[in-house]
Parts: structure tokens; C-alpha cells; sequence
């Protein structure tokens, strides 16, 4: 009796092991549809599908030459999608410890086997990779500490997939330190600028820039509304080599002054004022090699407001100033609209509208403007601007002046003035 | 072949294509919105004033009007102001009441409730098939769970039946769903879209306050009750049922007899004893007691036991 249930037991096993591809995969799945209790958060964006241009070829995308960004809706030609896979580590009391991830993948949705080899635009990257320790500080009880490669508070505006204050990359940091009448942020990040080559130098070497970002921000300052102040320092940080041969060091600021609005036509208003010296000039990066001295100005202002229950939209606008001293500099205004139409919990129609315009510094030099609009039908998961899934059939109209450059990215020759472009794209996170 | 006319092909076809896929969406819409529930537009208030001027439809659980369920079926269910209300030991409620199914495996039940401007609070009472309650599901039984992929904002809880003792009267057969007071004075905080974007995105979030849900006495829930399709003996991940018995009764008393029908069993059984027919004596008492029939058995007993 005693050898039967051995011998059981054992076969059970070998039944088990058996099975164990299909036992993890029949264990993951729930993860997968959100679960009520779930080992492994799993979060992610996507967006992908298929598109044409009016005159045959691929979908063509447009953009105005020089711009910082190009409104989205019915103008991503490419197929990007993120994998975040986090797990809380270690949990006692209020003391936590998380760890998280992210791989992005990126191709240019030709085929079906697209190699990530980094041939044809098809790559994936390491973005994200680290752990954060959530009160573990007695001293700062409510901040978070954290090491690792890190999307780092970053702002973005929606519409048009702008990232105006990003200084993403690994780093080290302590987070949301209580002040008593705000919330105090220090961080130090990296970014690295390849084979940077020196004056008469022959090979070139990496120079490693670095950024001190510190942020206040939750201050109260009106009836629903929120300030954050931020200041970012950035350099390179050169070794005696580079030292030595006299490499470039750009340094420079970048402060910033956000104010959110809550409360505000059934949504919400974000602006932000940006001011930025010569390295930092750009998005939160300090840049050796590119940029000469010089200083930005930037302003951004953002919003989703609801005015109806069946309408409800985003709206941007953007004025960006770089003055440089090798007169390189350029003036970017950008104003876009999207309102979306509900006809019901699934069903809406979104207009897309979007104009660019840029203006370089230099006398003489042509400034190049861009209209883009979207009629845009969407089927989505739920009737909020956010909802997603969100399937949607486009077309889209873009202008620009063909004697200057040619905003499309393909299918569309040299010379035109305009291109109409149609498809199918589908957008998710969850 | 030309290219161009390829080209002119594939124009003409997308646009086909597109406006294929439109119609075909358009008439699948009312499928798709059934897939999701929309969260009740009762306001909190309205619902509060509805049960106060509702009247409790029974006196007794058993007296409630059970529903049948089936299993593997997904089941929208509405409390609103029509529904029934009783008088539950936490408090008046609106409720929805059902019968398990009673000759099936195992099943799994989960409960979504609605999150919308309201949101219904639920507490799950299971009973046996003698109407004793087995479990109270609430509290935290029931979380938020944000929006996400196709599900939206909802309160989400999820328990098992077991039913590997078919037949036995103490398996849960019945379910009530109901709130209590204490628990619509409460409000859920929901998670913003914008914040659940930039959640996904690994954004910052906009510095916003999120909306809440008040806690009302009518909600919109969805029901889904998937059976184990496994037979007992295949299942290596058994688990004994989680149910205790705190508030056991003792079984029902029945209505006691009239004397009529005492007097009719009592002259039975003493025919049949008579006739020293035993079998009948002790069916007939048997009988008489599931008839109320008071004190048969010790009538029997003292004309069987031999005399001192």
C-alpha cells in the first residue's frame, strides 16, 4: 500500500513536469486579465495597424521640418510597443521594496517577421530596470528611494506625443519628501553622448553627461490648483583623457515652473514655463557635442475639458524660442485640437487638428509651416478621452510648402505640396 | 502587370475595407456595450430616499424570491429602486436573490460592481439549502480594481461554491446580494484616466484629484458563474471548503399536528401492533413525525418496551 501511493506520487510528478510549460503559461494568464490578486503586475502600451497614401505606397507621415513633435492621431507609421513587468519585492509594515521593467520594441510595420536587429528601424531597447524602496528611510517617512535605468517623471503632452520635460536614463534618487507644504524630489541621471570625437582627435570616445534634477512640487497655491518648480543642472563629466584634449563641456540649467488646474470645464489645464541655458537646451538632457551656447524659452499648454457629456477634447499650445550664439536657433510654435465626439459607450469620431510652424534664427533661412487634419471613427473600451483599446479608422489631410522640404516620410515625392493618407490603427495600455 | 493598376486596386479596396469594418462595427455596437455594463445614473440621494419609502417584501430569508442561476452564464444584474428590499440584520437593503445550481461541479463565481459617479457596495450571504447562513462575503472581500483593458472601474470580488458532496444539505445553495448601512454612508476614490495613462506610460501623473464613487443603495453589478470542468477525482488542487457554520440552527420545527391527524397515527400504530406487524408500526411513526405529529415516537417506544 505503502509503495502504490510512492509510485503514484511519483508518476503524478512526472505528469506534473510534464505539463509544466502549459502550468506556467495556465498560471500567467490571469495576470494577464487583471486578476483580483496578481504576483506580477504587467503594464504596457502598444499602438500599431496598417495604412495607405492616396496615389499608392505605404502610409506616409508628416511633420514639419525641424518641429519638436507632429500631431498622432492617424500620423504614427510604425509599430511601438512597451512591456512592463514590475513585482513587489519585499513588504513589511510600510515598508516596501519594488522592482519594475521595460523593454520597448519598435519596427516599421512592413512585415510580418521583423528582426530587431536594428535594420529597417525594427529594434527593442532597454528602457526601464529598477527598484524602488518605498519608506524605508525613518528619517523620511512617505519618500521612496530608488536606483536604476528609470522614466523619471516625465511630462509629455498626449496629442501630439511631446515630451517636453524628460530626463529619463539611470539614475539614483530619494522621491516625495514630505517639506510640509510640498513634496521634495533629488535625483542624479545619465545620459551619454557616443564617439564624441575631440578637436583632431582620430577615434572617438563616449562623453558621459550628467544631470542633477531637483523637483518641488504638490504646493497649493490656489483652489484646485497645483505649482511644481524644478531646476535641472547638467554637465559632462570628463575623464583626464577628455579633460586633457579639451573636449567640449557644455553646462547649463533648465528651470521649469508647471501649474496644474483641476477642476477646469470638467477636466483639467496643465502649464508649464520652461527657461534652459546652453547644454540643457532641449528637453531635460545636458548635450556637449550638439548644441552651442545659447538659451531657450518654452511654454506649453495643455488640457482635457469636458464640455458636454458627449463631447469631450484635448487641446495643446506651444511657443519654443532657442536663441543660439551660432545663430542656429529656431522659433517652434505648434497649436493643435482634438475633440472627440461620443455617439455612445463605445462609438466616438475624433477631429484632429494640428498646426506647426518653424521659424529658424538665421536671416534668410525659409520658415516652413504644417497643417494636419484627422477625421478619425474610434471604437473604444469605455466613452473617456483615455479609454483604451481604442480602434480607429482615419484619413488624413497634411499641407505644407513643397519649394521648402517635404514633410512626408514616404510615398510622397519631393515638390508636392500635400498628401492624403487612410487606415486602421489600434492603440492600447493598460 | 502594371503596378498602377495594383495600386488602384488596393486605393478602391482599402476604402471598401474601412467602410466595411465601420458597418460591421456599427451593427455589432449594442453586443459590444454588453459586454461592459454601464454604472447606474441614480444618484446616491435618490437611492437613499427610494429605500426609505420602499416596503420590506418578506419576514423570513426563506420568504425571499430566489432566482435560478446557471452556471457558465454571464449575468447582468440591476438593483435599483424597484427591486425588493428586506430588513437585514446590518440594515435595510435593496437586494437580488438567487438559487445556486444545485447538480453541477464546483463553481467559481465573480462579482463586478460597477464603479461609475455611484457605486453598490456588496455584501454576498450565502445560505444552505435550510436557508443558514454559511458566509457573509464583504469589506474587503470586495476591491477596486481600476480600469483596465476592457474591464472599467469596478468593485471585484471572487469566491468559490464547492459542490465535490453532491446532494448534501449543507452545501450553499442560496445567494443574496444586498448592502448594508454602514456601508453606503462610504465613497470608493477611482483612479483618473489621465492617471491611469500616465500610470501605463511610467508618466507623471497630472496633479489632479481623482474622481469618487458615494456608496448607494442601487448599483449595476455583473455576474459571472463559471463551472469547475474537472471531475472531482482529476483535481489535484482540492481544497476542502472554506465554510464554517457560526450560526448554524437547529432544523426547522414544523407546524405541530392537528390532533386529528395524532389521534389517526396513534390508532394506526396500535393496529399494527396488534397484528405484531413492527415494520408498519415504525413507518407509520416515522411518518407521523415528518406530519408534526408530537411525541409519536415515545408513544411508539412505550407500547414496544417490554414491561417490568
Amino acid at each position: 500500500m505503502h509503495r502504490d501511493n510512492k509510485n503514484s506520487n511519483r508518476s503524478r510528478w512526472q505528469k506534473i513536469k510534464n505539463n509544466l510549460p502549459y502550468i506556467t503559461l495556465i498560471c500567467c494568464l490571469p495576470s494577464l486579465f487583471s486578476s483580483p490578486v496578481a504576483a506580477v503586475d504587467f503594464h504596457g502600451y502598444l499602438r500599431s495597424g496598417i495604412g495607405g497614401t492616396q496615389g499608392g505606397g505605404d502610409q506616409a507621415c508628416f511633420r514639419a521640418q525641424g518641429a519638436g513633435a507632429k500631431y498622432r492621431l492617424g500620423n504614427e507609421c510604425e509599430t511601438y510597443a512597451e512591456i512592463q513587468l514590475g513585482q513587489e519585492l519585499y513588504k513589511e509594515g510600510e515598508k516596501r521594496f519594488y522592482v519594475d521593467s521595460m523593454i520597448a520594441y519598435v519596427s516599421n510595420q512592413e512585415n510580418d517577421w521583423e528582426e530587431l536587429t536594428g535594420d529597417n528601424g525594427a529594434k527593442s531597447s532597454l528602457r526601464q530596470m529598477y527598484v524602488i524602496g518605498e519608506n524605508v528611510l525613518d528619517s523620511f517617512p512617505g519618500a521612496n528611494i530608488w536606483a536604476g535605468k528609470r522614466y523619471y517623471q516625465r511630462h509629455d503632452v498626449h496629442i501630439n506625443d511631446y515630451y517636453y520635460w524628460d530626463v529619463s536614463g539611470p539614475g539614483a534618487g530619494i522621491e516625495n519628501i514630505d517639506v510640509g507644504f510640498g513634496e521634495l524630489s533629488l535625483a542624479w541621471l545619465r545620459n551619454t553622448e557616443n564617439d564624441y570625437q575631440a578637436k583632431g582627435g582620430s577615434s572617438g570616445t563616449n562623453v558621459a553627461n550628467d544631470t542633477f534634477d531637483i523637483r518641488l512640487s504638490d504646493l497649493a497655491i490656489n483652489e484646485n490648483g497645483k505649482l511644481e518648480l524644478g531646476l535641472d543642472y547638467g554637465r559632462a563629466n570628463l575623464n583626464t583623457e577628455q579633460d586633457d584634449k579639451d573636449f567640449d563641456d557644455n553646462k547649463g540649467y533648465l528651470f521649469t515652473v508647471q501649474h496644474t488646474q483641476s477642476n477646469w470645464f470638467g477636466g483639467y489645464n496643465k502649464l508649464a514655463l520652461q527657461y534652459a541655458t546652453d547644454g540643457m537646451i532641449g528637453t531635460g538632457h545636458n548635450q556637449s557635442r550638439d548644441t552651442s551656447d545659447g538659451k531657450m524659452f518654452r511654454i506649453v499648454n495643455q488640457g482635457v475639458i469636458e464640455l458636454t457629456e458627449n463631447l469631450e477634447g484635448m487641446y495643446v499650445g506651444i511657443y519654443e524660442k532657442k536663441d543660439l550664439d551660432n545663430n542656429q536657433g529656431q522659433t517652434w510654435m505648434s497649436a493643435g485640437i482634438r475633440p472627440v465626439y461620443k455617439w455612445n459607450d463605445v462609438m466616438s469620431t475624433a477631429l484632429e487638428v494640428g498646426y506647426d510652424r518653424v521659424k529658424p534664427q538665421a536671416s534668410g533661412a525659409e520658415t516652413v509651416d504644417l497643417t494636419k487634419v484627422t477625421l478619425a471613427q474610434q471604437w473604444s473600451a469605455g466613452r473617456s478621452f483615455w479609454a483604451r483599446p481604442v480602434i480607429r479608422a482615419f484619413a488624413t489631410y497634411a499641407r505644407w510648402d513643397g519649394d521648402d522640404y517635404n514633410a512626408a516620410s514616404e510615398s510622397i515625392e519631393t515638390g508636392e505640396d500635400s498628401g492624403l493618407t487612410f487606415g486602421v490603427q489600434v492603440e492600447a495600455w493598460w | 502587370m502594371d503596378p498602377k493598376i495594383y495600386y488602384r486596386f488596393f486605393r478602391y479596396f482599402s476604402v471598401f475595407f474601412v467602410l466595411t469594418v465601420a458597418t460591421i462595427c456599427r451593427a455589432d455596437i449594442d453586443n459590444w456595450t454588453a459586454t461592459w455594463p454601464t454604472p447606474s445614473a441614480i444618484s446616491q440621494q435618490q437611492a437613499n430616499e427610494g429605500l426609505a419609502a420602499s416596503v420590506v417584501c418578506c419576514q423570513q430569508l426563506a420568504g425571499l424570491l430566489y432566482q435560478t442561476l446557471e452556471p457558465g452564464k454571464q449575468l447582468q444584474i440591476e438593483i435599483n429602486l424597484d427591486s425588493p428590499s428586506y430588513s437585514f440584520e446590518s440594515g435595510k437593503s435593496f437586494f437580488a436573490a438567487y438559487k445556486l445550481p444545485e447538480n453541477a461541479n464546483s463553481l467559481t463565481i465573480t462579482l463586478y460592481s460597477i464603479a461609475g459617479k455611484t457605486v453598490f457596495k456588496p455584501t454576498v450571504m450565502l445560505m444552505d439549502s435550510q436557508f443558514r447562513v454559511t458566509r457573509l462575503l464583504r469589506g474587503n472581500d470586495f476591491q477596486y480594481r481600476p480600469a483596465k483593458g476592457f474591464k472599467g472601474d469596478s468593485l471585484d470580488g471572487q469566491f468559490r461554491v464547492d459542490r465535490s458532496l453532491p446532494g448534501n444539505p449543507l452545501n450553499e445553495t442560496y445567494m443574496v446580494l444586498y448592502t448594508t448601512e454602514a456601508d453606503r454612508q462610504g465613497e470608493t476614490t477611482l483612479l483618473h484616466p489621465a492617471k491611469a495613462y500616465a500610470l501605463a506610460r511610467h508618466n507623471q501623473p497630472p496633479a489632479i484629484p481623482d474622481p469618487v464613487a458615494k456608496h448607494s443603495a442601487v448599483g449595476v453589478l455583473q455576474l459571472r458563474i463559471a463551472q469547475e470542468n474537472k471531475s472531482f477525482g482529476e483535481r489535484a488542487d482540492y481544497v476542502p471548503p472554506a465554510v464554517v457554520y457560526p450560526s448554524a440552527a437547529p432544523a426547522p420545527v414544523s407546524t405541530p399536528a392537528l390532533p386529528e391527524t395524532q389521534d389517526y397515527y396513534q390508532q394506526a400504530i396500535k393496529q399494527a401492533l396488534a397484528k405484531g406487524d413492527m415494520a408498519k408500526a415504525l413507518r407509520l411513526a416515522e411518518e407521523g413525525e415528518r406530519a408534526g405529529v408530537q411525541g409519536i415516537r415515545r408513544f411508539l417506544l412505550e407500547r414496544i418496551q417490554p414491561k417490568p
